[in-house]
């Protein structure tokens, strides 16, 4: 080792940066080395309950030289600990040292309390150019206040960002800011934020402190808002100005119940990506999406999801025009009595995803009607009855679930369907009945299904297996919690004309049916069989001339324990037990 | 074929492609044209030079790190991950690892140097000065005030 020349040293102690303190405790000769090299040093980690904080950074500070700074403050403190340090005794030194070098800094997260936060950026009020990436959380166990520890039952000021940015010359904005617990205003530097994520799960503050806080970053490309919704961020002060965010293209924001407040108070002439989850509907709201899927041309994806609590059961008075959405590609959305009457005014003619959950089945079909590029669809709730619609042809759909209202396959013709799921609403005691659905359908759309699942219903075996014979390119069956019994398997046990029906079949699941060990261990004999790889053989399998796919899957059954004899068995021929 | 000749003055005749995985021996075919002149290297022992070849011969037809290759490099983190092979063929004594180290950067074999930095690294990883010392023989020569400021930058480790 000794031999080694000290370039070689230094490629070995930039493999491991993370061991260069300790490296540099071993002798004389390698210290001098690391204390020459500045990349070791730009990595700066502080803990606030060090008491000599500011030696420490100024020790750091001194070998980085001139490298970018990528500096972490760490407070661990635990909530309502007594023996916690005064802000003045540590961090006021800390921050007087760093200051003179955030021109430098490109990364700065911060874990500490919401005083010691401000207090930081008060005292490291100046410019930070090269600043890509800002982290501010509360310490772990101070995430969770909700004894209000932290803030108590006062309203608490925004964190003032005082960071700045150089005037000239100006830089590109492209700056990531993360924040929990705590809501932001930003001084110039707001203009270098393209991202914003806070977290609020103690607060989220008002509309109009929000609106600030926009107001800004005018340069937000993408923004993840999260509250609690628990507490209503109110309405805005009347006449307010709207906060126009040119390059937002991308929205999400969770848990603000009354979130028409803010929606109506954005401009967002780029959007693309708008993610709504969990909020309360009010008839108001009507207008609020109305507004903005108007005005936002250039929205391809919207999701307005759970759980869509609607604290109205009359049908709201909303009767506007006929609405197109040219621009949108994904639609999902989660239904009440006030969104469907702002579904029942929309047209997507373009829409390639569509996932609708508690709409009714007339509101689905007529967005499913006017669509010609549907690949996706997704339909679950209740869905209310399937009158007698005409039968719509959706040549481009290739995937299909439908969770609940079953029947409304029968209104579908799916000539290029390769996956369906049909399942049932575990909100419903009900369990339906597949009876001769499937088979009407298989019959009258010739799908060519590669992926078949049933979940949760009453499927009767022959109409089944008349599908399964008419099923030659099927590779995934899945069957969970069906009343299928052995006829089933042990027709895909047999083989007729020299080959097995659903002759690709490579994975399947048989959970919860009425399927005995018996039958699965002569399915299981039947489709490994002669030609069967073993699971350790897989390579061999791929290059095997004539061999069968192999066969995966899992089982569990559901009349009594297996005995050991069968478990046995079964195991011999692979892994194919489930643990449930 | 090209011929190499060892400090220990043995002979070792392998392919022009195996040979080129060094830079330095890549610019000296170069530079002397096509030639049946060995080429002698004199920091290398045959003990070594067989080992490395052998890494050569396995790496002969992946392409040659380019310069823009060990520019971006510098620049992003490392790893210490070492691939499958490389971890079975680099599983030497340390008097040999630190033979092939030197040998690599010798001959210019960036790829293998590196192989044998990351083992290195990966065998000071998690150990305290003082295992590192035994492990390689090192000998603690601190003086009293460097001692303290050690002390120092420990308790400021401990705190983080």
């Amino acid at each position: 080792m000794n031999r080694l020349p000290v370039e070689i040293l230094s490629e070995i102690f930039k493999s491991d940066t993370e061991s260069h303190l300790r490296c540099s405790h071993v002798c004389r000769r390698w210290r001098e080395l690391i204390h020459r090299c500045s990349l070791f040093w730009s990595r700066i980690e502080l803990c606030l309950l060090n008491p000599e904080l500011d030696q420490h950074a100024a020790y750091w500070l001194k070998h980085a030289g001139s490298q970018p700074l990528s500096i972490s403050i760490q407070c661990n403190l635990l909530l309502g600990q007594e023996d916690v340090p005064q802000d003045d005794d540590y961090l006021v030194p800390l921050a007087l040292v760093l200051r003179g070098h955030m021109a430098r800094c490109e990364e700065l997260e911060i874990i500490a309390l919401p005083p010691q936060i401000q207090c930081f950026m008060n005292v490291c009020a100046v410019e930070t150019p090269l600043l890509r990436r800002l982290i501010i959380r509360l310490p772990h166990d101070c995430r969770n206040d909700d004894e209000g520890l932290l803030f108590g039952n006062i309203w608490h000021p925004p964190l003032v960002v005082s960071f700045a940015l150089p005037r000239n010359p100006p830089l590109p904005p492209r700056t990531l800011v993360k924040m929990d617990n705590w809501y932001p205003r930003f001084l110039s530097f707001g203009e270098a934020i393209t991202e914003l994520e806070i977290e609020g799960r103690v607060t989220i503050s008002k509309t109009d402190d929000l609106l600030r806080m926009f107001r800004s970053c005018p340069n937000l490309v993408k923004c993840f808002l999260s509250g609690d919704v628990m507490k209503q961020i109110g309405e805005a002060t009347p006449l307010a100005e709207p906060v126009a965010l040119p390059h937002l293209t991308y929205l999400r924001i969770h848990y603000i119940s009354d979130v028409e407040n803010l929606l109506d108070a954005l401009d967002l002439p780029s959007l693309q990506h708008l993610d709504i989850w969990e909020l309360e509907w009010h008839e108001v709201m009507l207008g609020t999406f109305w507004d903005l899927f108007r005005s936002c041309t250039s929205l391809s994806s919207i999701s307005l999801t759970y759980d869509s609590y609607c604290s109205e059961t009359d049908l709201p008075d909303f009767a506007g025009d006929t609405l197109h959405l040219p621009s949108v590609t994904r639609f999902t959305c989660h239904g009440n009595i006030i969104v469907n009457a702002l579904l029942r005014q929309l047209v997507l003619p373009n829409v390639q995803e569509l996932k609708l959950r508690n709409v009714p089945s007339d509101i689905v079909h007529q967005l499913v009607s006017s669509s010609t590029q549907l690949c996706t669809a997704a339909f679950g709730g209740t869905m209310g009855t399937v009158e007698d619609p005409p039968i719509i042809t959706l040549p481009t759909l290739s995937s299909l679930e439908i969770t609940g209202t079953i029947d409304y396959i029968n209104r579908l013709h799916l000539p290029q369907l390769s996956s369906l799921m049909l399942g049932h609403n575990v909100m419903s005691d009900d369990t339906p009945q597949l009876g001769t659905l499937l088979s009407t359908f298989v019959e009258r759309s010739a799908p060519p299904l590669v992926t078949l699942k049933l979940d949760h219903l009453d499927v009767p075996d022959q109409p089944l297996i008349w599908c399964l014979e008419r099923l030659p390119l099927l590779e995934v069956l899945s069957l969970r919690t069906c009343t299928t019994t052995d006829a089933v398997i042990h027709a895909l046990s047999s083989e007729s004309t020299g080959d097995f029906i659903v002759p690709r079949l490579t994975y399947f699941t048989f959970q919860r049916t009425q399927i005995t060990p018996a039958a699965f261990i002569a399915f299981l004999s039947s489709r490994l069989g002669r030609d069967w790889i073993p699971p350790e053989s897989a390579a061999a399998a791929a290059g095997g001339a004539g061999a069968r796919p192999r066969l995966e899957g899992k089982v569990s059954f559901q009349n009594g324990p297996i005995s050991q004899e069968d478990r046995a068995t079964i195991r011999s021929m692979g892994n194919f037990l489930s643990h449930f | 074929m090209v011929n190499l000749v060892t400090s220990d003055n043995e002979s070792f005749t392998v392919e022009k492609a195996v040979a080129s995985r060094s830079v330095l021996i890549k610019n000296m075919l170069e530079d002397v044209g096509e030639s049946d002149q060995p080429i002698p290297l004199p920091n290398v022992t045959a003990s070594v030079l067989k080992k490395v070849l052998e890494y050569c011969d396995h790496h002969k037809n992946e392409p040659m790190p380019t310069s823009e290759d060990l520019a971006a490099e510098d620049t992003r983190k490392r790893t210490t991950d070492i691939g499958e092979w490389d971890q079975k063929f680099i599983q030497v004594d340390q008097e040999m690892l630190f033979e092939i180290i030197l040998a690599a950067n010798y001959l210019d074999i960036k790829p293998l140097l590196d192989v044998g930095c990351k083992t290195v690294a990966n065998m000071i990883k998690g150990k305290t000065p003082e295992e590192i010392r035994k492990l390689f023989n090192i000998v603690n020569d601190f003086t009293p005030e460097e001692e303290a400021q050690i002390k120092k930058e420990n308790e400021w480790a401990e705190d983080r």
